[in-house]
């Protein structure tokens, strides 16, 4: 069993991190990290598993229930999952080591997207704000992720937690593209300066007004070419 | 242009790019001289109806197999992180029981989507997944649509420039037919408890200028195949568990052709080899 790493936190100091991610992905991730300079996942002591491997499929079935709790009718159906963000992608989180096996407790999925400039979170599951900034600081460290780019809805709490990174760029402030057009696509650079800042819980930064009209007049202004920040 | 299995397609079609702006960048605007006709980027709201079609091609296409999207698996799985590339054509040159088939708006005079192919990008520069074929060839025939899924998947990889692909599709699925017509496919896995439907295989091969060319259907372009050394029964669970395990104690695994339908069963020809190396 892998030695848990000492996060700063009190609430992640019983768990270990792991990592999901194919062995051609991983060698990706490692090539990345070699020229990053960054800590990869395998140097913290994270658990390895290949998603491949018919011996993962509890594991994975875990996840996808910490999913179905966190998104509820917006949980990744199980070829979603596999399709969209296993297979092209690496997951990493937090678990405590039950009787059998690890029992996941925090999950940060990202997926690469065609800039190479960001990566996708495709899954931010936590219990908490604070273990959500354990999992986001140590994620990103872990999977070499510079910049992340954010899908979610005005007013969701993990909007709080990812501005603890810095100032979020945002791309679009009112979607249609989405079941609910009052998403919010962001991003946000999550280098090694931006970590430290998360894991030091900076208070939330102030949001604008967020009703129908605004957030309209807000995404015309995105595509008029303005370049609108959250700080 | 090159050749193609049904070049009368170019006459009613044409391509279009749902990807984000940044995408578009990475994109070829004229895979093999076929110029994109229409971009369509996501994070504009003057789009939303061609979304709407887009869900509706993909319904049409999935919904009895019951794995339709949902918009923001569109828009998160697909729109965002890679793109849509597909056949469309203009809203006034449908039909009146087409505009109803599709739920064309009234108002609405934009592309409307015949076919789309969706990939993401993986870790690995230059991999990318595919996790979406739809064409409306069977829903339409009228159309003479042949050939409208494996040419929009051929131009789709071509505009991307894609080096290496993975997929995953059931042992059961029509999808074959149009996925070997790219040549023989290495095995990632032949048994996948991990995805909603346990009997799915996950494919993957390195892509070269020639296979796309025979998948889109140009006759000089050739595709080597191996024999096949066994055939699967594609409801054959125990066979496909034991593929698996040689999967993972290091054997390399190849679907070499198509499925054989006979007898009301289908196999599928495997081999144990690589596919044959290209130069």
């Amino acid at each position: 069993m892998a030695v848990a790493p000492a996060f700063d936190d009190p609430d992640s100091s019983s768990l270990v991190p792991w990592i999901v991610c194919r062995p051609a992905g991983r060698a990706a991730l490692d090539a990345q990290g070699a020229q990053m300079g960054a800590q990869m996942g395998a140097q913290m002591g994270a658990q390895m598993i290949d998603p491949l491997k018919v011996a993962s499929a509890p594991f994975l079935g875990r996840l996808q229930a910490l999913d179905r709790a966190t998104y509820g009718p917006r949980a990744m159906p199980s070829w979603v999952f596999y399709d969209c963000a296993v297979v092209p992608g690496a997951l990493f989180g937090l678990a405590r080591v039950g009787t059998d096996g690890l029992e996941p407790v925090t999950l940060l999925g990202l997926i690469p997207m065609v800039s190479r400039q960001a990566e996708l979170v495709v899954a931010l599951c936590a219990p908490s704000a604070s273990l959500m900034r354990a999992t986001l600081a140590h994620g990103t460290a872990a999977l070499g992720c510079e910049r992340l780019t954010l899908v979610t809805q005005w007013g969701a709490p993990e909007l709080d937690v990812l501005a603890g990174f810095g100032p979020l760029r945002l791309h679009t402030a009112w979607t249609p593209a989405h079941d609910d057009p009052r998403t919010v696509t962001c991003s946000v650079a999550t280098d090694a300066r931006a970590r430290a800042r998360l894991l030091s819980a900076p208070p939330p930064p102030v949001w604008p007004n967020a009703n129908d009209h605004s957030l309209i007049a807000l995404q015309a202004s995105i595509e008029a070419g303005d370049v609108i920040e959250i700080v | 242009m090159i050749p193609t299995h049904n070049d009368a397609l170019f006459t009613q079609l044409s391509p279009f790019l749902v990807a984000t702006a940044d995408a578009v960048s990475a994109a070829d605007p004229a895979p093999w001289g076929l110029a994109t006709r229409w971009h369509l980027d996501p994070q504009h709201m003057r789009h939303g109806t061609f979304f709407e079609l887009l869900q509706r091609l993909d319904q049409l296409t999935f919904g009895p197999e019951g794995m339709p999207m949902d918009k923001w698996v569109f828009y998160g799985a697909a729109e965002l992180p890679g793109f849509i590339y597909g056949f469309a054509l203009d809203a006034a040159q449908l039909t009146v029981y087409e505009r109803s088939f599709m739920n064309v708006p009234d108002a609405y005079t934009g592309p409307v989507p015949l076919s789309m192919y969706i990939a993401i990008p993986m870790r690995e520069p230059g991999a990318w997944f595919g996790h979406n074929l739809a064409s409306l060839n069977r829903q339409l025939p009228e159309r003479r649509l042949a050939h409208l899924g494996s040419i929009t998947k051929a131009f789709a990889m071509k505009a991307f420039g894609c080096r290496s692909f993975f997929g995953a599709t059931q042992w059961q699925s029509n999808a074959l037919f149009i996925h070997t017509k790219f040549g023989p496919l290495g095995l990632a896995t032949a048994y996948t408890p991990a995805h909603s439907i346990p009997a799915t295989l996950t494919y993957t091969f390195a892509v070269d200028d020639a296979l796309l060319r025979a998948a889109a259907g140009d006759p000089a372009a050739l595709v080597a195949r191996p024999a096949p050394e066994l055939w699967l029964d594609a409801s054959d669970i125990d066979t496909m568990q034991a593929l698996q395990g040689e999967l993972e104690a290091g054997q390399r695994l190849t679907l070499v052709g198509p499925p054989m339908d006979a007898g009301g069963r289908r196999r599928l020809p495997i081999a144990r080899r690589l596919p044959i190396a290209r130069r």
